[in-house]
């Protein structure tokens, strides 16, 4: 009997903190469902329409203050989306990544903003939360993504700064288009970003496009390739096979000197070992561009092999 | 820099015509878009830039590659680029099909660096034909001014998108960026206008040292690459015109050599029958040559399975490839056999005057 009571006893209890943690979770989303939102919406002119961005000025006041300066000179401008994850998120490139690189003011604008991150509010459906490196909390700078669905494991980790007022049936069309990797196969730019005051005067000449339905479109793949051009799922034999076919043409082009060495003189010699050299830097190419992300310098020193590599060429059949 | 002025040599046809080729088309176009038109890449300027591209750009990729392979002497004097980098150049798009997710994108990539770097060199051949005609022996240092504010230009839009953090697209071919940090890129900018100065600098100190001022057509080169490379990122609807007025350069340099060439090998008197006659059958076949090149070639990859945008990318980049190897070579200006037609004038060809065959020796 007294056995039976001990059992019982913690299944109330339990039962008693669960009723009290949902009770307190339904508490905090009601609390969060009504942050102040800012007087000043963000409208991005996109290639399917327009997406107004609604913002958090209590909860993130860096933030708000950073994007709408950015937006207000035109930093968004030429962006595009960058990034699709269905059921996640759709994230829009950096501002360096635009068609028209940025003026020096514009440039200037773009700081990293300490990041603003609170328990207060979840990552829910429709906000709006601002990307960063992983491992350098303070390095938000301009790209930020739409979420498509609830993503808690961000909460406390990422700032959300607002949230997508209108422009559900942009993100579907957003979503529709193939991808390949996380990338859209086809460009889909912010053809123009701007700051509106008064919202209401807004939707008087634009209509309200809820997002009730946003996210609810199968995205299809194109191929594996990621957006930063990597291969990370690119099999390993294949990349073997690849290394064999380069090193087997520089033999070849080797054995081809050899046996003509005689016929074609010194200058022709050099033009078929300048092959080589073409060769074996387009294969270190392919090889190290990926690495370019995690190294400061690798891509200078890179860029700058390909033009000493494209220097060598203009000494290709010389005169003599 | 030594001169010896011979304004009657300066022009491959007249001072308005060589300017509008050399760079007058590219401020003209630039003030239009500006002035009247748009910014934007709207759908008339795509299609403006593609239908000039079949009239223009597509013929200049025929031109080099026709100038290489019409005739057998100069297949013998540049063998290893006649006969192995075609062959380089289809192992390139052959890893590209096989392979589309790991060399294709670096195939376009090369091109995408590449392409830069050939217009500056042109534009630095172009600057130095038109000194060379002007009668102009550019000191050593001259040289390096020059090529440091052309290279500058080059450096600077590179290295600038190279900033990017994620890929570009090139017909539906995503490739990846070096991600070079923006510093960078910001003393890339520096370097380029500490090299803009010196080059003004240069051309105020020639003027006073000659008590004349530096022909417009030794400067217009390198100021047409700065408008392409620095002023044309400001305005996306101008540069899907960059290439095109890259080639219009390229064909009055081409149109001229082959008519001087040919005239002096088969011995043809000047007239204007001949200018007519041999422009409309050089423009002709190398209009169908750009047509075979860009357009019907993209079609055997879609023939072999794959999508018309991949297929275009991949033949582009290797047309545009091999044309870089071509030009590279047949171009050289210290040869003698290249830059002795390149003085050529159209009163020469046109009528025999005797003052237009004074023309100045090989300097380069």
């Amino acid at each position: 009997m007294k056995r039976s009571m001990r059992l019982r006893l913690p299944f109330v209890l339990r039962l008693l903190i669960i009723g009290g943690l949902l009770f307190f979770n339904t508490s905090l989303a009601a609390q969060e469902a009504s942050p102040q939102v800012a007087r000043e919406h963000i409208i991005f002119s996109t290639t399917y329409g327009d997406l107004v961005f609604a913002l958090y000025p209590d909860i993130a006041p860096l933030h708000v203050e950073q994007l709408l300066k950015l937006t207000r000179l035109g930093v968004f401008d030429y962006a595009q989306v960058m990034r699709v994850i269905p059921g996640f998120i759709v994230q829009f490139s950096d501002t360096y990544r635009r068609l028209k690189p940025l003026t020096r003011e514009q440039a200037n604008a773009v700081q990293e903003i300490k990041g603003e991150f609170s328990q207060q509010i979840r990552h829910t459906k429709g906000r709006l939360t601002m990307a960063r490196y992983d491992d350098k909390p303070d390095s938000a700078t301009s790209s930020f993504s739409i979420l498509l669905g609830d993503a808690p494991h961000l909460d406390g980790e990422y700032t959300i700064f607002g949230h997508i007022e209108s422009g559900g049936s942009v993100v579907n069309k957003i979503l529709s288009v193939p991808l390949k990797g996380e990338a859209p196969s086809q460009r889909i730019a912010i053809n123009r970003a701007y700051v509106v005051d008064d919202i209401d005067a807004y939707f008087q000449t634009h209509s309200r496009d809820p997002i009730d339905n946003m996210g609810q479109v199968q995205t299809t793949q194109l191929s594996v390739q990621s957006p930063d051009g990597s291969q990370k799922s690119v099999p390993q034999h294949q990349i073997n096979q690849l290394i064999a076919i380069l090193l087997s043409a520089i033999i070849l082009v080797s054995l081809l000197g050899v046996l003509l060495q005689k016929h074609i003189g010194p200058n022709r010699l050099v033009s078929l070992l300048l092959v080589n050299v073409l060769i074996g830097g387009f294969g270190l190419f392919m090889l190290l561009t990926p690495l370019t992300a995690s190294s400061t310098w690798l891509g200078f020193v890179l860029f700058m092999a390909i033009f000493g590599l494209f220097r060598l060429m203009s000494r290709f059949e010389k005169s003599s | 820099m030594a001169t010896n002025s011979s304004t009657k040599t300066r022009y491959f046809v007249n001072a308005p015509v060589d300017f509008f080729f050399i760079g007058g088309a590219s401020f003209i176009l630039f003030a239009f878009l500006l002035l009247f038109y748009t910014d934007a890449r709207t759908p008339e300027v795509i299609t403006a830039a593609v239908m000039l591209s079949w009239a223009i750009n597509w013929p200049h990729f025929s031109m080099s590659t026709y100038r290489l392979y019409q005739s057998k002497s100069n297949i013998q004097q540049y063998p290893i680029t006649a006969y192995v980098i075609p062959f380089i150049v289809l192992g390139g798009v052959a890893l590209s099909f096989t392979f589309p997710d790991i060399v294709a994108p670096y195939f376009v990539k090369l091109f995408m660096l590449w392409s830069p770097y050939h217009f500056s060199g042109q534009t630095l051949g172009i600057t130095f034909i038109y000194a060379m005609r002007s009668g102009i022996r550019l000191s050593n240092l001259e040289r390096k001014v020059i090529t440091s504010f052309v290279l500058g230009t080059y450096f600077l839009s590179t290295i600038r998108a190279e900033t990017s953090r994620d890929g570009y697209t090139f017909y539906g071919v995503q490739y990846p960026s070096m991600q070079i940090p923006q510093w960078i890129a910001n003393i890339a900018e520096y370097a380029m206008w500490a090299a803009i100065i010196a080059f003004v600098a240069m051309i105020i100190y020639w003027s006073y040292r000659n008590r004349r001022i530096l022909p417009l057509m030794v400067v217009l080169p390198g100021a047409t690459q700065y408008l392409w490379f620095v002023q044309s990122v400001y305005m996306p609807s101008f540069q899907e015109f960059v290439p095109m007025l890259h080639s219009l350069q390229y064909i009055l340099i081409a149109w001229g050599i082959q008519l001087k060439e040919k005239m002096e090998v088969k011995k043809i008197e000047p007239s204007k029958k001949y200018v007519v006659t041999e422009t409309s059958r050089w423009f002709a076949i190398n209009f169908i040559g750009g047509v075979i090149l860009f357009y019907m070639l993209p079609d055997i990859g879609v023939a072999l399975g794959y999508t018309s945008l991949f297929s275009i990318a991949i033949i582009y980049a290797a047309i545009q490839i091999h044309h870089f190897f071509v030009d590279g070579v047949i171009w050289k200006l210290k040869n003698k056999t290249v830059s002795h037609p390149l003085m050529m004038t159209f009163e020469e060809l046109t009528a025999v005057r005797p003052e237009a065959r004074q023309t100045q020796p090989a300097t380069t």
